[in-house]
């Protein structure tokens, strides 16, 4: 197996490059859309925000219908969007909309929760000192749940690595897709299973930074 | 007369809590709220604040009734009158200074470092600095509250039952902080505690809450009318001596 991986080397360097600029890009992505949606979300079922039944209904609907295409589907449903903003149906740019769209239903479900979950207690404080609505996210809302913003964005990044290995479909490459091809496609169990143990280690590290940078919200 | 209740009516489902609340609060009055468990002293509390709406009556502060008073007046008005929560309400991941920052950043400007200096020393608490509030004592939480509501300049402070999870040391030094608040920035109180000796040591005029109306007891000699009930001859017995 390490003999296997020695010589696959550069093969499995740029593959793994690859995976990172996938999960980067749209863990930026996730955060920057998923965010606001999330607290938006939540504003539209709060009294005390922007309630509007409606606005939350459209919203809910979007969202649980993002999560609940099949992934491999979903790539080929987006093939026409892909085509239309990256002039290309295949390749890393062609991975960006489909892995954002899920990180940003993901994630912007996970910021509702732990909105939800925020004591009433800190929501009557911030009214009581008479913040503005942006104030009191700004200020009360968002402090209060640091904590689960970092581990949800860590979930979601996990999330997305395991996404990740689904769009050498359209020829977006991952360690993934190189474990398939190189490893399970020729026979190269060995390889196949050192690039297993590869996404055991990344991951670990992945949910070792999520819990470090939680840790310090404590 | 800075405050006045008139004729205030709150019902939550079929339960008429509170039927005709009627009394004032003048210039660094201490005003005490007695009664027993559910009687409505906290719903009083955030009435006052504009956290609950009244069905019926009228709240006037500064003879304007805040019923009146636009978004932004409402917003203003709560920054003068504030309210210090049973729990102290803080945000337990974030610092105290923090929480005294967000004072000048609610009001759009730049913490003034020097003032919340100030503050700090005042209460005490200065040590407390760069702590996080989870990591505080009842007492603690309750300081940087009051800490929090000094910066704001208040004219009124709207104290829920502050000392009911504090020992009896952190509750003398919480009331002696509150007395000298009164006396050094001329703020009223208005409090609610179940802590009869305190309310009895600290307030000029004391509320008693009974089935949903109020009994004014001032000097804390006047004498309560009709009193039949155990809780009620206590309180009788304690302010009449």
């Amino acid at each position: 197996m390490v003999k296997q991986l020695i010589i696959h080397y550069p093969g499995i360097l740029k593959s793994f490059l690859e995976t990172n600029v996938m999960v980067i890009t749209t863990l930026f992505i996730t955060l920057l859309i998923g965010l606001p949606l999330g607290v938006l979300l939540y504003g539209y079922s709060e009294k005390t925000l922007y309630y509007n039944r409606l606005k939350y209904q459209i919203l809910n609907v979007i969202l649980n219908s993002l999560r609940s295409i099949p992934f491999l589907i979903f790539i080929f449903v987006l093939i026409p969007i892909n085509r239309m903003i990256f002039k290309s149906s295949f390749g890393l740019p062609a991975t960006i909309l489909p892995l954002s769209l899920v990180g940003v239903s993901l994630y912007s479900r996970f910021i509702e929760q732990a909105l939800i979950n925020v004591s009433r207690n800190i929501t009557e404080r911030a009214i009581s000192m008479g913040s503005t609505k942006q104030q009191m996210i700004r200020y009360f809302l968002l402090p209060s749940i640091r904590k689960d913003m970092i581990l949800s964005l860590t979930s979601v990044a996990l999330s997305l690595v395991a996404y990740s290995t689904v769009v050498g479909v359209i020829g977006a490459g991952g360690l993934g897709d190189y474990a398939y091809r190189y490893g399970y496609q020729e026979y190269n169990y060995p390889l196949m299973h050192g690039i297993i143990i590869i996404f055991i280690v990344y991951v670990y590290i992945l949910q070792s930074i999520g819990y470090y940078f939680a840790k310090k919200e404590n | 007369m800075i405050l006045e209740l008139t004729n205030i009516a709150k019902q939550f489902s079929d339960v008429q809590l509170l039927k005709n609340i009627s009394f004032t609060v003048s210039k660094q009055e201490i005003v005490g709220i007695v009664g027993e468990n559910g009687a409505g002293k906290s719903t009083i509390l955030k009435m006052i604040n504009s956290l609950v709406s009244p069905d019926s009556g009228r709240i006037t502060y500064n003879n304007v009734a805040i019923s009146d008073f636009t978004e932004m007046e409402l917003r203003h008005y709560r920054k003068s009158v504030v309210y210090i929560f049973q729990n102290a309400n803080l945000l337990e991941n974030k610092t105290v200074q923090y929480h005294l920052e967000l004072i000048d950043k609610l009001n759009g400007q730049k913490p003034n470092q020097n003032k919340i200096d100030e503050i700090l020393a005042y209460v005490n608490i200065s040590h407390l600095r760069k702590r996080k509030c989870g990591l505080l004592s009842g007492g603690e939480k309750q300081k940087v509250a009051i800490a929090m509501a000094l910066l704001q300049s208040p004219t009124i402070l709207l104290c829920d039952e502050i000392s009911s999870a504090l020992d009896a040391k952190s509750e003398q030094e919480i009331f002696h902080l509150l007395k000298r608040l009164n006396e050094d920035h001329q703020i009223a109180i208005i409090m609610v505690s179940h802590n009869l000796s305190l309310v009895k040591s600290m307030c000029d005029k004391i509320v008693l809450l009974r089935e949903g109306t109020t009994h004014i007891l001032q000097n804390k000699k006047q004498p309560l009318a009709n009193i039949k009930n155990d809780y009620y001859q206590l309180v009788e017995e304690y302010f009449n001596g």
